[in-house]
């Protein structure tokens, strides 16, 4: 299993879509951290040395897990799209131990994305609070859960992401599910329904993030159901590869 | 030294049946072409063979094992399937130290297997640029990466030119003599002739037949003469009386006569005494019965 974990490491690194996620998502969350900082203390934006700026600021990482879940979608449908998947499955025929290879290196590929954009946004904003001189309002700890729930977020939203992927199969179609699915379906259902709102994939993902809510549910809660979707998706996808004929 | 066994092999996609109770076996020492027209099931019954499609019935195994029951399988059967599978932004060595890793094979092979294809000096640019006679050399890299005994190729010659069509029959011929079990699908059948001894015909999911190629050559060649003679009147009424059918009559004296062979119609022509200018028994290629066979 350990082989098929790091042939798929090795398959995530050496394709350039993976660096340009990287260096994309990096390059948001340093654009929004400049916006954010450029507009303070503007009419509507409350001034750097307001907690709730600062907090802003600090979590604009938190956009991460939801570019992961794009990448676990495109990490396992590339396979399918460029046949590469027969080459994996002649080398490893168990499809579930390959599946869970993949699990294992998009859960890593998605946490490293999430790593550097909350790097990126941490450390942004606290150089710009030293060069404006502005003192630090927001309690380490409070940084360091939202950072943890980002990267696990990101981890967990790659294999959601994966898991859609293995179910739908084809590129476009399951990128497009799964924008669909975050952007448009999650909103109407949580309007619709406003008891489960808390419970869709893209809100848990803000809350494990930081995202302030009315309910203090436990992140070990959030994490869990998180946890949960991924593993419905990657149960699906599962099933849906050990059957499917690869022609 | 494997067999590979295709017992009474079915696969149906929808309504379409792609092989119809298939069985034949392919023995090692021996190169064995697969031949077959498009769409006749050779691709689906080798994709069978190596787990990536369920039959509806019967088995496709390594003498009773399925491929997946195999201990390693890329150390044991090295595959070529098709030309493009590879990330077209990936390296064709990045391509193969991806399956290298997986297989728990050692770096080196990597290098190895380009230098034995001719791709070392392309091995660090995209695959997405390669020519496809490069693709199908990097496809036959991954197949031999392994060092396997047993060798599964669809259509391996495609792309190749003939130094590497050449290349390609001399490693196939020896990794047979030294007991390697080979299948090689082709429409190139004049190759197939070239590389196999054995060969396995089939139309629309059927077997045809499977034999030495000599043998299916021999037997679809149906003793097809060329005579030439200034007497074709009387040769013709001879030959004709004798039991031959003759076609390709023309003013030059040629006759091309079948169901007779060469030395039959000599002995008639002295018998007869008629005079012979050319007795030439016609070798029917691979190709042509082949033609004859799936028409």
């Amino acid at each position: 299993m350990l082989a098929q974990i790091r042939s798929e490491m090795q398959k995530i690194t050496s394709v350039r879509t993976t660096w340009v996620f990287l260096v994309a998502t990096a390059g948001f969350v340093a654009l929004m951290v400049g916006v954010q900082a450029a507009t303070a203390g503007s009419e509507f934006v409350p001034p750097l040395d307001d907690p709730g700026t600062q907090l802003a600021l600090l979590q604009t990482g938190s956009i991460a897990p939801l570019i992961a879940i794009v990448f676990g979608c495109l990490a396992v449908t590339t396979e399918l799209r460029h046949h590469t998947i027969v080459a994996t499955l002649l080398v490893e025929p168990d499809r579930v131990r390959v599946l869970g290879a993949k699990v294992v290196a998009t859960a890593v590929a998605g946490a490293v994305l999430a790593t550097v954009a909350v790097g990126l946004a941490v450390g942004g904003t606290l150089a710009i609070l030293a060069l404006t001189s502005t003192p630090v309002l927001v309690a380490n700890v409070e940084v360091a859960a939202s950072a943890a729930g980002t990267v696990g977020g990101a981890a967990l939203g790659a294999v959601f992401g994966l898991g859609v992927g293995g179910i739908v199969r084809n590129q476009a179609l399951a990128v497009g599910t799964v924008l669909v699915l975050l952007l448009a379906i999650e909103p109407l259902i949580g309007t619709l329904v406003p008891e489960t709102a808390t419970w869709m994939p893209a809100s848990l993902i803000a809350l494990l993030g930081g995202a302030e809510s009315p309910d203090q549910y436990a992140w070990w809660l959030l994490a869990a159901a998180l946890a949960g979707y991924a593993a419905v998706a990657t149960v699906g996808a599962a099933l849906t590869l050990r059957r499917a004929d690869i022609t | 030294m494997t067999e590979l066994h295709i017992d009474h092999l079915t696969k149906r996609f929808g309504q379409t049946l792609a092989v119809d109770d298939l069985s034949f076996t392919v023995r090692p020492g021996v190169v064995t072409g697969f031949l077959g027209p498009n769409g006749a099931g050779k691709s689906t019954t080798m994709r069978a063979l190596l787990g990536l499609i369920t039959p509806t019935s019967g088995t496709a195994t390594f003498e009773g094992r399925h491929y997946r029951e195999l201990d390693e399988p890329a150390r044991q059967v090295g595959s070529l399937l098709e030309a493009d599978a590879f990330h077209p932004g990936r390296s064709g060595r990045a391509h193969l130290r991806i399956l290298a890793t997986s297989a728990r094979l050692p770096r080196h092979r990597v290098d190895e297997v380009l230098e034995l294809v001719g791709l070392s000096d392309a091995a660090d640019r995209s695959a997405g640029g390669y020519s496809l006679g490069m693709r199908q050399r990097l496809g036959l890299a991954a197949a031999l990466l392994g060092e396997p005994q047993v060798l599964i190729l669809d259509e391996p010659a495609n792309g190749l030119d003939p130094q590497g069509v050449r290349w390609l029959r001399d490693l196939l011929r020896h990794r047979a003599q030294h007991g390697a079990t080979v299948l090689v699908s082709s429409h190139l059948l004049a190759e197939v002739a070239l590389i196999a001894e054995q060969v396995v015909v089939i139309h629309e999911g059927r077997l045809l037949t499977h034999d030495r190629v000599d043998a299916i050559t021999n037997a679809a060649e149906g003793a097809t003469v060329l005579v030439r003679t200034p007497q074709g009147t009387e040769l013709l009424a001879a030959l004709t009386a004798a039991g031959a059918q003759i076609s390709g009559n023309d003013d030059n004296g040629r006759l091309l006569v079948h169901a007779l062979d060469a030395p039959a119609i000599g002995r008639i022509a002295r018998l007869e005494n008629i005079e012979l200018h050319e007795l030439t028994p016609q070798a029917t290629s691979l190709e042509d019965a082949f033609l004859k066979m799936t028409s």
